[in-house]
This record gives structure tokens, sequence and C-alpha cells, in this order.
């Protein structure tokens, strides 16, 4: 939360230039809003600051494609950074494109575009697209559940599933090369069981929202596959989804069924989209019009927009995710304002009642994008002054 | 709703919100502010505590939210609706049973005094964390917790055919290893060896060195199945169950019944 804490000296010191300025502007925000009785009022308004300082740096960049000057990079607060700078950084290394993570020294990007402070920062590997973020190598290796139970699009430990899934695909590092300390298929028992341990110390950080390294495994698909992981992964989807499903929260957005209206879900896929434009894949929960409790919590991978709307496409922790970045499962708005699930076509019907955001989507991404900036400042050692 | 005072006061505490290294200063600053508060706006003092509860918990902070939400609910402002505090202090220590059953006993007596909060649903949820509904009535959003709850307990408690007529195969395929196994050892035990195949196998086949005890029990299973003198004992999943894995230690005692 370092962030809010230069937010807030901002504030009292007002000597920052466009932070202080986002900071009041922030504030009128809170102050002119109602109040939302179950939400997080300071990791909201941090999401909100880092939101505003994304959108400014891709306004920034989306000007200078205008301008035509595919050089042209963006500072820490958006504004274009000198073309002198541009040219000398381009003269350094021509084929390093200066954006977060990119595989450039200090000496040849500046360290506020190679660590932005702001949600860029999520897209790591430098380059990555929110459709890279889909499909079977980052998705957990077994599904959510198909149990006994009639209502099997709704039955399970879903948002556990989402959540767990998306804090693997943001602060897990893996690399499939690097030598563990301890060999997990080792045949000697004592370096299994050393092994085992290490890797649930990396699971464990991982669900405590910190960054890791993960060596020897490609993929959560590959580690979650293992069966001396597997099962501390499964504990784990299932304690989140309690923190989140079973308290209060949770179960204010499961219980609505009613439809809630064009306007509203026109509001909530505007908030998908616009996390989605920030490199995040947010979790939401709908529950099936007329059916409270009928709820289910899935990731949105991305979204189609075509000439009959908006389309959000769907990571179902009950589909196998193989085809997930063709956009199989959808969901969309039609011209009555009903919301449907094409996910639910089996069901006896596929309209939506409820649905939300999840409530955590805010405070996990502010500390996601946290974690992450200060893993790129250490790597692309931006610590120091220089 | 909160108030600009609030608002503005949480946001000249100047201090980061719940970065573990830096919480303590936090907590200094918006402790000294409730020292001021405390006798004059006990209302707002309860703002600031449930602000802060709900921000710990968004940030995982589980012990610490529970001891924020306590707080707000000593200030005991009358005319706050109190449900939200009185239910996320039952989740937050959902593994703590006593305490869960002083703070249902709480929640009872919130109800009984203010019984137009205690709505349908709720009550439901109440009787899903109580284990008083029958599996078969939980809503489905509440189902696989209260079938997994049900199934240790009626495990623990020998009674298998029960606990088994709570699990199915099917798409246990594409499922996590503990459902397969939890499957895998009450087919066992009311099927028999005849039970027609353990859907842990494929994991076993995959990899065969593993000393994972899920894949140990799996192992211990198919040569009972085989009928083969097994490479594994009860005595070592035992041995292993307690170190790694406590809470599922019922499972060694209920091989023992194979």
């Amino acid at each position: 939360m370092k962030s809010l804490m230069i937010l807030l000296s901002c504030l009292i010191l007002s000597s920052c230039n466009q932070t202080g300025i986002g900071a009041v502007s922030l504030i009128k925000n809170i102050v002119t809003s109602p109040y939302d009785a179950i939400k997080g009022v300071i990791s909201d308004n941090e999401y909100d600051n880092l939101k505003k300082k994304t959108q400014n740096a891709h306004k920034a960049e989306s000007a200078a494609d205008k301008a035509a000057d595919p050089k042209c990079e963006v500072d820490l607060h958006g504004n274009p950074v000198p073309k002198d700078l541009e040219d000398v950084l381009a003269k350094v290394n021509p084929g390093c494109a200066c954006i977060a993570w990119a595989n450039c020294s200090k000496d040849q990007c500046t360290c506020s575009l190679l660590c932005p402070d702001n949600f860029d920062i999520l897209k790591h590997p430098a380059g990555q697209k929110i459709k890279d973020l889909t499909g079977s190598e980052n998705s957990l290796a077994f599904r959510n559940t198909k149990g006994n139970s009639k209502h099997q699009g709704s039955n399970g430990y879903c948002w556990g599933h989402a959540n767990i899934t998306a804090q693997f695909n943001r602060l897990a590092f893996f690399d499939k090369n690097k030598k563990a300390p301890y060999d997990i298929d080792s045949s000697d028992p004592i370096i299994q069981n050393q092994a085992i341990k290490y890797y649930k110390d990396i699971i464990d950080k991982v669900a405590d929202n910190k960054i890791v390294d993960i060596p020897h495994f490609a993929d959560l698909q590959s580690l979650s596959d293992h069966p001396s992981l597997q099962s501390h992964i499964a504990d784990k989807v299932a304690e989140n989804w309690a923190d989140h499903a079973m308290g209060f929260q949770g179960l204010s957005v499961a219980l609505q069924s009613a439809s809630e209206g064009m306007n509203h879900y026109k509001k909530v896929f505007k908030g998908v989209k616009d996390r989605l434009d920030m490199h995040i894949q947010p979790v939401i929960v709908f529950t099936k019009k007329g059916s409270k409790f009928f709820t289910h919590a899935t990731q949105v991978s991305h979204y189609i927009e075509d000439t009959s709307g908006m389309k959000l496409c769907i990571r179902d922790s009950n589909i196998n995710p193989e085809n997930e970045k063709s956009c199989p499962y959808f969901m969309s708005i039609n011209d009555k304002g009903e919301l449907n699930y094409s996910g639910w076509s089996g069901e006896d019907t596929s309209e939506i009642g409820g649905l939300d955001l999840g409530h955590n989507n805010n405070a996990d991404a502010v500390s996601h994008a946290e974690e992450l900036r200060e893993k790129c400042l250490k790597d692309k050692d931006c610590k120091k002054k220089g | 709703m909160i108030s600009l005072y609030f608002t503005l006061l949480l946001f000249s505490l100047q201090a980061p919100a719940f970065d573990k290294k830096d919480f303590a200063q936090w907590e200094d600053k918006i402790l000294k502010e409730v020292q001021k508060l405390e006798k004059t706006q006990p209302e707002k003092v309860y703002w600031l505590y449930l602000a802060g509860a709900r921000e710990l918990t968004l940030f995982h902070y589980k012990e610490k939210a529970s001891q924020y939400y306590e707080k707000a609910l000593k200030t005991n402002p009358k005319s706050e609706d109190k449900t939200e505090i009185y239910i996320q202090l039952v989740n937050l220590n959902r593994d703590n049973k006593s305490k869960v059953e002083s703070y249902l006993k709480n929640l009872d007596q919130w109800f009984e005094s203010h019984p137009e909060k205690a709505t349908p649903e709720i009550k439901e949820w109440m009787k899903v964390v109580k284990g008083t509904t029958p599996v078969k009535n939980v809503p489905p959003f509440l189902l696989r917790w209260a079938t997994d709850h049900k199934i240790v307990e009626l495990m623990k408690e020998n009674k298998f055919k029960e606990a088994y007529s709570l699990v199915s195969p099917e798409g246990l395929e594409v499922k996590d290893i503990n459902s397969k196994i939890e499957y895998d050892v009450l087919s066992s035990l009311v099927v028999g060896k005849e039970s027609p195949r353990l859907y842990c196998g494929p994991a076993l086949k995959k990899y065969p060195n593993s000393i994972a005890w899920p894949i140990r029990i799996c192992r211990y299973l198919t040569d009972w199945k085989n009928g083969t003198k097994s490479t594994e004992s009860v005595s070592t999943i035992r041995q292993q169950l307690k170190t790694e894995d406590p809470k599922r230690i019922f499972y060694a005692d209920v091989l023992e019944k194979l």
C-alpha cells in the first residue's frame, strides 16, 4: 500500500503534481458518491487511483500512436517521454521496446517504463495480452466440480477456484528450466518431502497474495497436476471459497436472483471491460434468474464487441479450459435487457438474475500490482537512485 | 451512510492501509484517533473499526479483522445494523468450533431482538453453518461445503454407507485428488474389492514415485484390491497425515476397517 501512503502524504503536503490532483479528485468522488455498505473504502480508492494512472498512460500511448510516432512511450504519469530521450534509447538498443517487464536494462529504458506504477505492471512477461492469461496452461489441472447435485452449474468451490487461478496467473513466475533446490520427483523420500514442503510454502505465499518464483514447473497446469501439490492447492481453493462465499458480502451477492435490468448489467459489463482493458481478468458472481443460491463465480477472459453488442468470454471452472481463447462460453445482454450465459444452455434457463463483480477484485488487483512493481523494481535494479 | 468526517479521517491518517509490515504504523494512528473520539462520538469510532475490519478481511488478515469487528461491536451504537459483524465473526472463526458456537449464540440473540434482520436466506445460512439442515436440503451455492463437512463427520463416526450416499463418480475424472481419494476410500469400504475402479489410479500411474499422502492411500487401496502385499502401511500413512495434514488423520482410522 505504498502508493496510498504517497497519496496521503501528497494530500497533506500539497506538493505533488499529478498524484496530488488525482487524490483530491478521488476524495471528491468519495464524498459525492453514496458509500457502498459492503465494500472496502480504502482498497476501492486505491484501485481508483491506479485505474486513473493506467487510463492516463493508455490515453497518452493512444495519442502517440495517432501522431504516428511508434517509438514514443509514456512516463509514470502518462506523459510522453521526451523525444530526445527516445532517440537516445533507440540508439542504445534499437530492438528494445520500453514496456513493462521488457528485457531491457534501466540504461536502455527508464525505470518508470519498465516498472510502471499502474496496472500495466500486471503484464508479465513483457507484451502479454489479456487472452494470454487464458487456456489450459494457465488453469488449474482440476475442475471445480460435477457433484451429485442436480445444480451442477452452481455446486462447488467456484469462487475460490477463480480467485486462486487469478492469484497464480498474476503472481507466479514459472521457470521450467530453473532447477529447484529439491527434486519433487526424486525417488529419495527425504528429498521428495523437502520438495513438497518447499512448494507448499510457495503455494501458501501465492494464496497470501505474495510474488513467487516457481522453478521446475512450466505453468500452473503442470504445478497443480502434481498430486503432492494438488491436494494442498485444492485445500486453498476451498478455504478461499469459504472466505468469500460464506461471509456477509458473499451471501448478499448469492441472494440476488431477480433480473436486475439492462442498466445494471451494462454498468457491470462496463466495469468488467475497464478491468480487462487494464489487464485484469476480474471475477464475477452471478445467480440464475429466479433461483436464489444457484450462484456461480468465474473469471472473465476477454470481451468481443460486434454489431450485436458485447460478449464477455467466460473462464468457467466447471468446463475444460482448452478452447477458452476462442470464447466458447459467453455472457451477453439481449435487446430486452435480459442477461444470458451460454455455459448454462443445458439448464432449464440460461438467464441470469443477479450479476456483480466479486467484492475482492479491487483489493486483490491493488495488492498484486504493488507486489509486482516491488519485484520489477528490484529485478531491474531500479531500487537505487539513478 | 458513512460521514464526510469519516472519509476525511481515513485519508488524514497519513499511513498505508494494511500492508503487513506497515500495519503497526497504521494501527497506531487509528488508535490515537479512536482515543480522541471514543467518549464523544462512538458512532464514528464504530465506522472506523468497521472499515478497518472490512479492509483487513479483504487483505486476508482474519485474526486482526476479527479483533476489529469485536472492537466495532464494543462501541455499540444502538442505531447501527450489526448483522454484518455477527456473520463475519462466525465466518472468520469458522475453524474454531468453540468460538463459532459462541458467535452463533450472539447472532441468535441479535436476531431475537431484531427479527426483521433475519431474512429467510440468512436463516438458511445459519442452519448450514450449524449443521442442522439435512444435506439434501442445502441450497446449491453452499452444498459442496456442507457436503464435505458432513462426509468427514460421518466417516469419523464410521457411518460409511451414509457418507457414500453423498458422493458421486460423475465428473470425478477431472476433479481434484482429494475428491478422488474420498470417493475411492468410501467405495472400497462400502462396495469392497469389487468396486469398479479407483479414480486415483491415473495419478498413481503418472507419478509412481510420489509419496504424497493421497498417492500413498491410492497405492494402499490398489494393493488391497489386487490382494497383494502393499509397500504402504496404515501406520506410515498415519504418521504422514499427522505431520502434514492432521485434519485428515481419520483416513488412517478408516483404512484399518478395510
